[in-house]
């Protein structure tokens, strides 16, 4: 658990280049903007670290800002000098009278971000490569804190404290996400399995639900990974998330409390419901389905059916009838009311987060259930902004977790809708996230709507390819660094960012809901609990002899 | 105070004399004439001055007394009479007739100077010790006729850990200057080495693989 959060910048006036030079430049690069620097073998410069060198721009001085994108020896010791593990290849280079391991050099390759516009609120690249022997410096901590992210520091709009540059000390270089940018532009966090996706989404819903922000955030969790978000309002943590009468609502919705009121459906979900219907089938359920809509919002199982059997002008009845049996399997279910669901509010409010707990749905329904409600609050929000009708007179943020199964490259019920809300969704003031492990299964134009990326690792070339594809922001100095990130450590890229950074996902102030199961240890318990006459090992088939047909054959 | 054997001296008058400086190819290559038997009391022995052997000569510099060290990388047996088709004067058998020829046969040593020591008298005991070990190359020269003395076991050990730590930073002086013989006389002194400064053996294999791939590799028999 850490303490209260750090404070933004508060502006961008910070000096550039810090006072630690760390290298010359030597000469232009292969790519257009690329430069190489030696660097003295003691100085460490790794990829994704910034440099600042100056250069002339419009006449006037200006510090711009270099992305180190490659490091390589330039001089170091021989091979020869290390053929016995055993023997450090310093005592040897010091009996040869070689100068010691730190006389070596490094040949640095840096790629220019631009110098900071002030009035532009973004880098300018000032298309002009430094002088060679020009001196190269590490770029300045409070410089990259206020510019890296795309954030306008006077106003008093809400910033996500995510985590710290990676590459500096921990704490160094806070990394603030300009929350309105997120929710506007929507969010994709990919990374693969275990590299720490949820947490890092977590880490993002706790910063929306803080005063400053008070987000109304939707999220549908397939796999009950954020039931600790609870804890937001334990008094550890009060320092961060309470400010006077304000303290986040945690709504976590158990699976058996989720329903999906049937006249909320469309016509379309109706017969992906359906088992293969027929065209007559189709006819006469869209003839109910029009019948009832128009006459009530309150539509259950029994009405349709009826309605089905008024409207079938058939003397048997047999299209009915069998509409009848293919309805009642679809939707006489729990998760199926008949109601209309009104108000909306107890799903999102501000400064409220609900969680769906879909965990124990088919996969079907939770497209379904996410296609009605998104398509509600997608509706309620369209409304609202007309004038027409207030209930959500509020912004949206919903996230959705294995965001591949409710967009997947592919058939579902939810994804006409979210494409419609990720392009559409901006002008509505509804912002969706997505998170998923498998890039290259999630639609394409999904992915490439969502303008602000938290990329993790990734080993998966068919998801680094699909990143490639559909991500605009992420060059290829920032995709080569996938494989080699570990859990925690994230690429910040898109909208929200003046430039791709490289990021320490900070810790979280609630527990993290979403461990591994520990497979062995619940071995264990679970093989204590059970009933000793069934753990005495082998179990003799004939012990009673009752069961045995001794008839001879 | 560098590393040296408490109970020997660096350098001593006990350490035998080679021979004397006739000429000098470059400011670290020197030509050596080994004394015949008739030139000295205790004359060299051929091991004394074979192939690989460490030598010094003292020298004063301002006032301060410093040892060239060298290493024998080459040697050379000189015959004015050889090919010349003079009169003789008898048979061999009859020697107290036979002019002073003989005594003009010389043997010539190549001596490579690595580095210099200053030197510092014991207070105690006669010889001195190395103050300062310098493998650098030397800045004096030594005159014709000065004097080569075999390096002792002592001497040697204290020219190659000065500071605790192997050292053979002429390395590369060493081999340019020897030319054929540099990886031989190299690793002459690698053995010599690892018989008499039992420690860090492991650094000398790696340096000996490395003498051996560059001389195999130089003279063609790896590419």
């Amino acid at each position: 658990m850490n303490g209260a959060a750090p404070d933004p910048p508060t502006g961008q006036e910070s000096a550039a280049a810090s006072e630690t030079v760390v290298g010359t430049v030597e000469r232009p690069g292969e790519a257009a903007d690329e430069f190489e620097i030696i660097v003295p073998g003691d100085v460490e410069l790794r990829t994704g670290e910034f440099v600042v060198y100056e250069t002339e721009a419009d006449g006037q001085r200006r510090d711009v800002l270099a992305r180190v994108t490659n490091a390589e020896q330039e001089r170091g010791l021989p091979g020869e000098f290390l053929a016995d593990p055993g023997v450090d290849p310093s005592a040897v280079a010091g009996a040869l009278g070689v100068p010691d391991v730190d006389s070596g050099i490094d040949r640095v390759t840096a790629r220019t971000v631009g110098y900071f516009d002030a009035a532009m609120e973004t880098f300018t690249n000032p298309r002009s490569l430094p002088d060679p022997g020009s001196q190269v410096a590490l770029a300045n901590d409070a410089f990259l804190e206020a510019v890296l992210p795309n954030a306008d520091w006077d106003s008093d709009s809400g910033l996500a404290h995510v985590g710290w540059l990676l590459n500096r000390p921990a704490g160094a270089v806070n990394l603030h996400l300009p929350i309105d940018a997120v929710a506007a532009t929507h969010l994709a966090v990919l990374a693969s399995t275990g590299s720490g996706k949820s947490y890092t989404a977590s880490v993002l819903l706790e910063e929306m639900l803080r005063p400053e922000s008070r987000a109304a955030v939707l999220v549908f969790d397939p796999h009950g990974e954020y039931d600790t978000l609870p804890e937001m309002r334990s008094a550890a943590v009060a320092e961060v998330f309470q400010d006077g009468d304000y303290q986040p609502q945690v709504n976590v919705v158990q699976p058996e409390e989720i329903s999906v009121a049937i006249p909320d459906l469309t016509f379309g979900d109706l017969l992906a419901l359906l088992d293969s219907p027929s065209d007559k089938m189709k006819f006469v359920l869209q003839e109910a389905w029009r019948n009832l809509q128009a006459e009530s919002n309150a539509i259950g199982v029994h009405e349709l059916v009826n309605e089905c059997h008024e409207v079938d002008d058939d003397d048997e009845n047999v299209t009915a009838s069998a509409l009848e049996w293919r309805l009642r399997r679809a939707l006489d279910r729990d998760l199926f009311v008949r109601a209309a669901r009104q108000d909306l509010t107890d799903l999102v409010a501000p400064g409220q987060i609900t969680v769906l707990k879909l965990n124990r749905l088919s996969k079907p329904d939770q497209q379904m259930l996410a296609a009605a409600l998104l398509r509600k609050l997608y509706q309620a929000r369209e409304q609202a902004t007309r004038g027409e009708d207030d209930r959500l007179d509020f912004p949206l943020f919903t996230l959705l977790e294995e965001g591949h199964r409710f967009a997947p490259d592919g058939e579902a019920r939810s994804l006409g809708i979210l494409r419609t809300i990720l392009s559409e969704g901006r002008k509505f003031g509804f912002g969706v996230g997505i998170v998923s492990q498998r890039p290259s299964k999630l639609d394409a134009d999904v992915l490439s709507q969502c303008g602000t990326q938290v990329i993790m690792q990734i080993q998966n070339p068919n998801d680094q390819q699909a990143i490639r594809q559909s991500v605009e922001s992420a060059g290829d100095a920032v995709l080569d660094e996938l494989p080699g990130l570990t859990p925690g450590q994230a690429i910040l890229a898109g909208d929200a960012m003046n430039t791709p950074v490289l990021a320490r996902i900070r810790q979280r102030y609630t527990p993290h809901g979403a461990e591994s199961l520990a497979a062995t240890q619940e071995w264990r318990s679970s093989w204590d609990g059970h009933d000793a006459s069934r753990n005495r090992g082998v179990t003799d088939a004939y012990e009673d002899e009752e069961d045995v047909d001794e008839t001879p054959l | 105070m560098t590393a040296t054997d408490p109970h020997e001296p660096a350098i001593s008058n006990q350490d035998r004399t080679i021979g004397t400086v006739v000429e000098s190819r470059s400011q670290m290559d020197y030509l050596v004439e080994v004394y015949r038997e008739r030139d000295r009391e205790r004359p060299p022995e051929k091991a004394d001055y074979a192939f690989g052997q460490p030598v010094y000569s003292s020298t004063t510099v301002q006032g301060e007394e410093y040892a060239l060290i060298g290493v024998v990388y080459d040697s050379r047996l000189v015959d004015p009479e050889q090919g010349r088709d003079g009169p003789r004067l008898s048979n061999p058998d009859q020697e107290m007739f036979v002019p002073g020829y003989v005594d003009e046969k010389q043997t010539l040593l190549g001596v490579a100077f690595l580095g210099a020591a200053r030197l510092k008298n014991r207070e105690s005991g006669p010889g001195s010790d190395f103050e300062t070990v310098d493998q650098e190359l030397p800045r004096w020269t030594l005159d014709v006729d000065d004097q080569v003395q075999k390096l002792s076991t002592a001497g040697f050990r204290a020219f190659h850990f000065p500071d605790g730590n192997l050292a053979l930073e002429y390395y590369d002086r060493l081999v340019a200057t020897a030319d054929t013989f540099g990886a031989e006389v190299t690793l002459a002194i690698l053995d010599r080495l690892r018989r008499e400064a039992d420690t860090q053996a492991s650094v000398l294999d790696v340096i000996e693989q490395k003498v051996r791939w560059e001389a195999k590799r130089d003279r063609g028999v790896l590419r």
